[in-house]
């Protein structure tokens, strides 16, 4: 319980010292929101005024604790892009990423360690997982979206080529499909990896040797001895997969051309629209935060040797 | 089965040879000739990269365009040759930067202690929490679109990947009884530091750069692809894939696909040179 | 103590490497009777645990056993896995040298303790019971306590008793006992070893001891085989092994030993141990032994009667002198 909450601890301040350090990075950006907000008739002294209305007179650690309250009640600013509530533009958007992510991370969770235990099923299958998990990590995902999008949309016509769609969560998951296995392929890969070789480590480990020794049976042995033990280094991996596939919906979006945060965040940026790469920027870290913070307290769980010291 | 192994004197052609990593061997080769093939561009590249022929768009590979054309008439070839130099250029500045500092904030912080290497550490945590894909855009949203913002953000999300896998070698080489020698005989933390733990770290960081080379090339080609890095027509394979998308989408695939096996290719090499690198880290010869 | 419990008979094992098979057990022959003790000594190296491996079949799938390993008279190396899985535990336990590399760290001492007993069949209300009785007979009295602990909060010395308890828990016939206190600290491999003799007396079990230690096996044996480069040697009664070792290794081993209060030289063996795979067709120790002609590099001797002893030496009849005078220095 101890160690649980020393975890969570570490998990908020990181979030507070990373969104203090995007906020301070952006707010050096050049260009002044307030000339572009007053826009180009005004005087130099309406600019002012407009400065101190918004407070860009005070120094940038109070600006921040001012953006952090605010932005904890839902206010995010305005985006000078779209001439509309940051909170109000992100929130539909919100809900394709994160169904977007959380395919993209079931197909993870299910074809990763899937993979990785392919060989300790049949032994023989072991050299093309192997070959199969190094040429999957090599695959960036927008490389796999063009061929995605050439042989499952074009040539076969099974998917939607590009786009999102308002339907029922059926059409949407079909229309998610390709971008989904085009952010997860290189983490399966990776995460299948990592399951192979912790399922043979533990294999190995004397402990097993023992189990085997008391007449256990080799269904029990690979679920109570390799299995169990190996969960802890899939877990790290697939909790850095999560978050990964989190900052990898940037790419992803912008290739189908879904309207998610990821490819608002591009247009965004391309805009100098700072409170919206701010507010999605702000957004994915705290994803990324949390997708850490929960595979460390899955760990805490897993492993008994992180939640208590010799005691004997 | 160490008895197996050949005394240092009995040195041979045949034992040289069974000690180099034949699969190491291969892979360097390649690649060290693809970064010859990118550095003599203007000599190799049938065509300009940036040479316009409308008539002539769009053309599937042939006996004048090996892999055709793309939707301005100019050489797919010649371009994937010109744009090796921006896609190899960006990762080995941002992976030359990020070892230097991940190097030096990890040795210094291990052998000075105390606070600074519990404000270094902490600060490295925080900085492995923002995904390097987001580091380059919010880096493009201060200084611009182009190859400088994301590299130095790149390099910067790099540095902590880099400095967590030296430390733990590095707190094993400090407790090591050469180290220990060398503080009883007076050298100072930096001497031994800089001629005694890096020397000995150096295997390491040699596989884990050559694995980062891989992972940073990705992330650079995806912040040109979508369209915050090096800017068209300049020729870049990320960028090449982001405008043969377009042409992909009217059934002409040639440059999307082929800048993307390119890249494919150069990280699958990059990847198992790095582990083929880190295995004889684990198998001392 | 005639009934033969195990019988090993020009037993080996050979093991893949880089596509060959390479022998890292040679040829042991050696019994235990019901109720016997025996020691397998050797150095490092030498094969006894691998023997210790062979017994249990705890080989990987592609090593090969040779030889015969008969346990009560049925033939180990010929059972299927479900026979295997009876005799593994419920008839042979088994200890090792690191109990802490042999527990998984992260299932619970008592998760250690039942599992054995789960997977052959006991309830689990009896399994508990079984296993707080074996504890207190082990020297733990807090039972309770220590199963819901995990084994990084126990001491090597309180895991290695946890081990011999679930070794217990299926009340084997024979205990093999690999290295068992060669991981522990002075005072605990003492009473770690009474704990094995205790159960020992206790339930009339037969006990293989492994040991590169010949004082600690000559106190917790009745017989010892003496074993180098996968090869039993000699096999001799624990009380005179000392005294009158017959093989020209066993001989240079005793003298190669400090021993308290001697003030002679210690004797080292020329040359360097060698492992089983590197020894060719004759004698594994030909090419140390002083003794050795021509015949001890083409054929192997086989283990024969001398004097009470068991001997693998072909010159053993013509050097009785030599031997003599070598531990004469003794």
């Amino acid at each position: 319980m101890k160690e649980a909450l020393r975890v969570v601890g570490r998990g908020l301040i990181t979030l507070l010292v990373a969104s203090f350090v995007i906020y301070l990075a952006l707010s050096l950006a050049p260009g002044d929101p307030a000339t572009a907000l007053a826009g180009n008739r005004a005087t130099p002294e309406q600019v002012e005024t407009l400065r101190q209305e918004l407070g860009l007179d005070r120094p940038v650690v109070v600006r921040y604790a001012a953006w952090l309250a605010a932005s904890l009640h839902g206010d995010l600013g305005r985006s000078l892009q779209f001439r509309q509530d940051t909170a109000s533009l992100i929130e539909p958007r919100l809900g394709v990423t994160f169904l977007l992510v959380g395919y993209a991370f079931l197909l993870i969770l299910v074809f990763g360690i899937g993979l990785g235990l392919l060989p300790s099923v049949r032994s023989w299958l072991s050299w093309p997982v192997v070959v199969v998990t190094a040429l999957g990590i090599s695959i960036p995902a927008f490389v796999a979206a063009m061929i995605l999008i050439q042989v499952f949309a074009l040539n076969l016509g099974w998917f939607p080529v590009l786009g999102t769609s308002n339907g029922d969560l059926r059409d949407q998951l079909w229309h998610l499909t390709l971008p989904a296995i085009a952010l997860a392929i290189s983490w399966v890969a990776y995460v299948g990896q990592i399951t192979r070789a912790s399922v043979r480590e533990q294999a190995g480990k004397e402990h097993v040797d023992t189990a085997r020794g008391r007449g256990l049976a080799p269904r029990a042995i690979f679920s109570k001895h390799v299995l169990r033990n190996a969960a802890i280094p899939i877990i790290t991996i697939s909790g850095l997969a999560l978050a990964a596939l989190v900052a990898g919906s940037i790419v992803v979006e912008t290739a189908f051309g879904i309207g998610g945060i990821g490819s608002l965040l591009v247009t965004s940026v391309l805009a100098k629209d700072y409170d919206v790469v701010l507010a999605i920027s702000m957004i994915f870290v705290l994803a990324f935060v949390v997708a850490t913070t929960v595979a460390d307290l899955a760990l805490v769980a897993l492993d008994p040797r992180l939640r208590s010291k010799m005691s004997a | 089965m160490s008895t197996l192994a050949t005394a240092p004197h009995e040195w041979s052609v045949g034992t040289l040879l069974r000690r180099l990593d034949p699969v190491l061997t291969v892979v360097t080769v390649v690649l060290v000739a693809l970064v010859v093939v990118a550095i003599c561009a203007p000599f190799l590249a049938p065509y300009p990269p940036e040479q316009i022929d409308l008539l002539d768009a769009n053309q599937a590979p042939s006996a004048a365009h090996l892999l055709g054309t793309d939707s301005l008439g100019r050489d797919i070839l010649s371009r994937l040759i010109y744009g090796a130099r921006l896609t190899f250029l960006g990762p080995t500045l941002i992976i030359l930067l990020a070892t230097i500092a991940g190097v030096s904030l990890t040795i210094s912080s291990v052998w000075i202690g105390g606070t600074y290497d519990r404000i270094v550490s902490r600060a490295l945590d925080i900085l492995f929490a923002i995904p390097g894909i987001l580091v380059a855009v919010i880096a493009v949203a201060i200084i611009g679109p182009g190859l400088i913002a994301p590299v130095i953000a790149l390099s910067l999300a790099y540095t902590p990947y880099l400095a967590r896998v030296l430390r733990s070698v590095a707190m094993r080489e400090r407790h090591l009884a050469y180290i220990e020698a060398g503080t009883l005989m007076g050298l100072s933390g930096w001497a031994i530091g800089w001629r005694h733990l890096v020397p000995n770290v150096m295997p390491m960081v040699r596989a884990q750069a050559a694995l980062a080379f891989g992972a940073a090339l990705v992330d650079l080609a995806a912040v040109s692809y979508i369209g915050l890095g090096v800017q068209s027509p300049i020729p870049e394979w990320g960028v090449m894939v982001a405008e043969g998308q377009a042409a992909l989408l009217n059934g002409y695939p040639w440059q999307a696909i082929s800048a993307g096996i390119a890249i494919v290719v150069v990280v699958l090499l990059v990847n198992v040179a790095g582990e083929r690198l880190a295995l004889r880290l684990e198998r001392p010869r | 103590m005639t009934e033969t419990l195990l019988e090993l008979q020009h037993t080996g094992l050979d093991i893949p490497v880089g596509g060959r098979l390479l022998p890292v057990v040679h040829d042991v022959t050696l019994t235990i009777a019901r109720g016997e003790s025996v020691g397998l000594v050797g150095e490092s190296g030498s094969g006894k645990s691998m023997t210790a491996r062979t017994i249990m079949r705890l080989t990987r799938h592609d090593w090969r056993p040779r030889g015969a390993v008969r346990f009560a008279g049925e033939d180990v190396l010929a059972m299927g896995s479900r026979r295997l899985r009876q005799l593994r535990g419920a008839e042979i336990g088994m200890i090792y040298q690191d109990p802490r590399a042999h527990t998984n760290p992260v299932r619970t001492n008592g998760d250690s303790l039942l599992e054995g007993m789960l997977a052959a069949g006991v309830p689990r209300q009896e399994a508990t019971e079984r296993a707080l009785g074996l504890l207190a007979s082990v020297g733990i009295p807090d039972g309770v306590r220590r199963m819901a602990q995990y084994p990084h909060q126990l001491s090597g010395g309180l895991l290695q008793r946890i081990m011999i308890a679930a070794a217990m828990s299926m009340q084997p016939q024979l205990l093999i006992a690999d290295e068992p206190t060669t991981a522990l600290d002075v005072t605990t491999q003492e009473e770690v070893m009474a704990i094995i003799g205790e159960q020992r007396t206790e339930r009339g079990l037969s006990l293989l001891v492994i040991t590169h230690d010949l004082d600690l096996a000559a106190a917790v044996t009745d017989r010892i085989a003496v074993m180098y480069a996968g090869a039993v040697l000699e096999v001799a009664p624990s009380r005179s092994l000392h005294r009158e070792a017959r093989h020209p290794y066993t001989v240079a081993l005793m003298t190669s030993r400090p021993a308290l209060g001697s003030r002679r030289r210690i004797q080292t063996i020329p040359g360097r141990p060698v492992s089983a795979f590197e020894v060719g067709e004759g004698c594994v120790f030909a090419a140390r032994c002083p003794f050795a002609v021509d015949h001890c590099r083409t054929e192997r001797p086989e283990l024969r009667e001398v004097d009470g002893h068991q001997v693998a030496c072909h010159r053993i009849d013509e050097i009785g002198d030599e031997i003599d005078a070598l531990r004469g220095e003794l």
